[in-house]
């Protein structure tokens, strides 16, 4: 505890050093003065052409919700050799959880240029991308439920008579299905945030609409694509909010 | 969940059904078209690099270091007394709800956005990546850092209050020292959110190793974007020890 004034100096030094060494000039720091200016021609939204905003923002939503039922689904396959319990041999769970803290180290849209290379442009290698990273958080999160598991539980079902699959359905399941569900509300959250800026590397959705109008300057256009990001990413933020408080009654 | 006491389906049945369902109709906005498919191209990404052109890889990396460092320390000084501002029951509710909305709404933005939209107000470089950087992860810091004050143990904060304690000193003792953890935990999780999101920025044109990248791509480079990656992982990886230890040594 009473190394907390040092890790917050060092924190501040370090950041200072950086911020030294960084290119920015006094006179950089002065264009910052003209945003105000930059922003109000963001004012007047321009929201003709409704329907290709919508099929944008249909393109970004599927986009999120694609790679995350990819990634709840190959987390359900990986989950077993990845958990403790589930005695995979060694060098495969060390192997595992190395592939899978590299997944999860690499950005999406990284992914996104990497894939577009073997499936062409578009949404197709987004969502894989994003089904690929959230892969690497679902098997984790959910492999670590998988060994807090009480196993006296297991124990029960097990000397009750019940093989493999009647102690994952009847003890594992309803103790880690809640947590699966509140996971994927949470994937789907974020999947669908940074799909809408996957577009800006060409996956199509909103964030490609947003790089064309701000490469032509039309301004109106591209606060109309602001907003419907920011309402899809409101909704379905108050939506996972809704469904989550149901389940927890 | 998914079978009932009698074996029949319940919700959670009828819920997998439903989203498996919802996957199948949407499927066609992917266009997915296994005519398009060309597998070998991602063979390139894993060939070895040729060095020509790598000088300036080693700088721009060391540059999306220093952009995510400085960055979170520049959000940490701000978000610190607005989250103090965002936090109910440490500041009126006059204040502590609209710093609350406008934190939100900063948030609904993300970063790549805010990094399109500064390079082209501030043209491109760095200080669009750094700014865009502070104010994602001031608005993200501040709401965390508010909600862990508000959910310390009340009883310390009462015994001071008793002991006559002013709404300076009960702050500083009470709240903050019992959310250090907490404080120092975010962070540091946010400064490896930061190193990754700064490899990205340059994409857009806001500096830093994503700059390279979008080079590379334009020039047919992809054996670069292999050893990006490569860097990307080890920095991660190796600021996952160091955030590790620290967090041991601070006890969060």
């Amino acid at each position: 505890m009473k190394s907390w004034p040092w890790a917050a100096l060092t924190l501040l030094a370090i950041g200072a050093a950086a911020l030294w060494r960084l290119d920015i000039s006094a006179a950089d720091l002065a264009e910052l003065s003209g945003m105000p200016r930059y922003l109000s021609r963001f004012a007047q939204p321009d929201f003709r052409g409704w329907s290709d905003l919508t099929r944008a923002a249909g393109e970004t939503f599927v986009m999120g919700f694609w790679g995350t039922g990819l990634a709840l689904v190959s987390a359900l396959a990986l989950l077993l050799p990845a958990s403790e319990v589930g005695g995979a041999p060694a060098w495969l769970r060390t192997a595992l959880w190395g592939w899978l803290s590299f997944v999860r180290a690499v950005p999406d849209p990284i992914f996104a240029l990497a894939l577009s290379l073997a499936f062409g442009v578009g949404p197709w290698p987004g969502a894989l991308a994003l089904a690929l990273h959230g892969s690497g958080f679902f098997t984790k999160v959910l492999a670590e439920s998988v060994d807090r598991l009480p196993l006296g539980a297991l124990d029960g079902v097990r000397s009750a008579g019940a093989g493999p699959i009647g102690m994952a359905r009847l003890a594992a399941w309803p103790l880690i299905s809640r947590e699966i569900v509140g996971y994927s509300l949470y994937m789907l959250d974020r999947n669908v945030r940074v799909a809408a800026t996957l577009g800006l590397v060409g996956a199509g959705g909103l964030g490609y609409e947003l790089q064309q109008s701000i490469g032509l300057r039309e301004f109106s256009r591209a606060s109309a694509v602001l907003i419907v990001i920011a309402v899809l990413i409101l909704v379905i933020d108050l939506a996972s909010g809704l469904i989550r408080r149901r389940l927890a009654r | 969940m998914f079978a009932g006491r009698a074996g029949r389906p319940t919700g959670g049945f009828w819920a997998a059904i439903g989203v498996a369902a919802a996957l199948l109709i949407t499927l066609p906005t992917l266009r997915v078209d296994p005519a398009r498919w060309t597998l070998g191209g991602l063979a390139q990404v894993f060939a070895l690099p040729s060095l020509g052109g790598m000088d300036a890889f080693g700088a721009r990396f060391l540059e999306t270091l220093e952009m995510a460092a400085a960055a979170t320390a520049i959000s940490f000084v701000i978000s610190l007394p607005l989250s103090f501002a965002a936090a109910a029951g440490l500041s009126p509710g006059w204040l502590s709800a609209p710093t609350k909305l406008v934190l939100a709404a900063l948030r609904s933005i993300p970063d790549l956005v805010w990094a399109l939209i500064l390079a082209s107000a501030v043209g491109v470089g760095q200080l669009a990546g750094l700014a865009a950087l502070v104010i994602t992860t001031l608005a993200f810091l501040a709401k965390v850092f508010a909600e862990s004050l508000e959910t310390v143990p009340g009883g310390p904060i009462e015994a001071l209050r008793a002991a006559g304690a002013g709404p300076t000193a009960v702050r500083r003792v009470a709240v903050l020292e019992q959310a250090k953890p907490d404080i120092a935990g975010l962070t540091l999780y946010h400064l490896d959110a930061n190193i990754r999101a700064a490899s990205i920025l340059g994409l857009v044109g806001a500096g830093g190793i994503g700059f390279e990248l979008k080079l590379a791509m334009d020039h047919l480079r992809y054996d670069l974007l292999g050893l990006m990656i490569l860097a990307i992982w080890l920095a991660v990886a190796a600021l996952d020890q160091v955030s590790r230890f620290v967090r041991r040594r601070i006890g969060a």
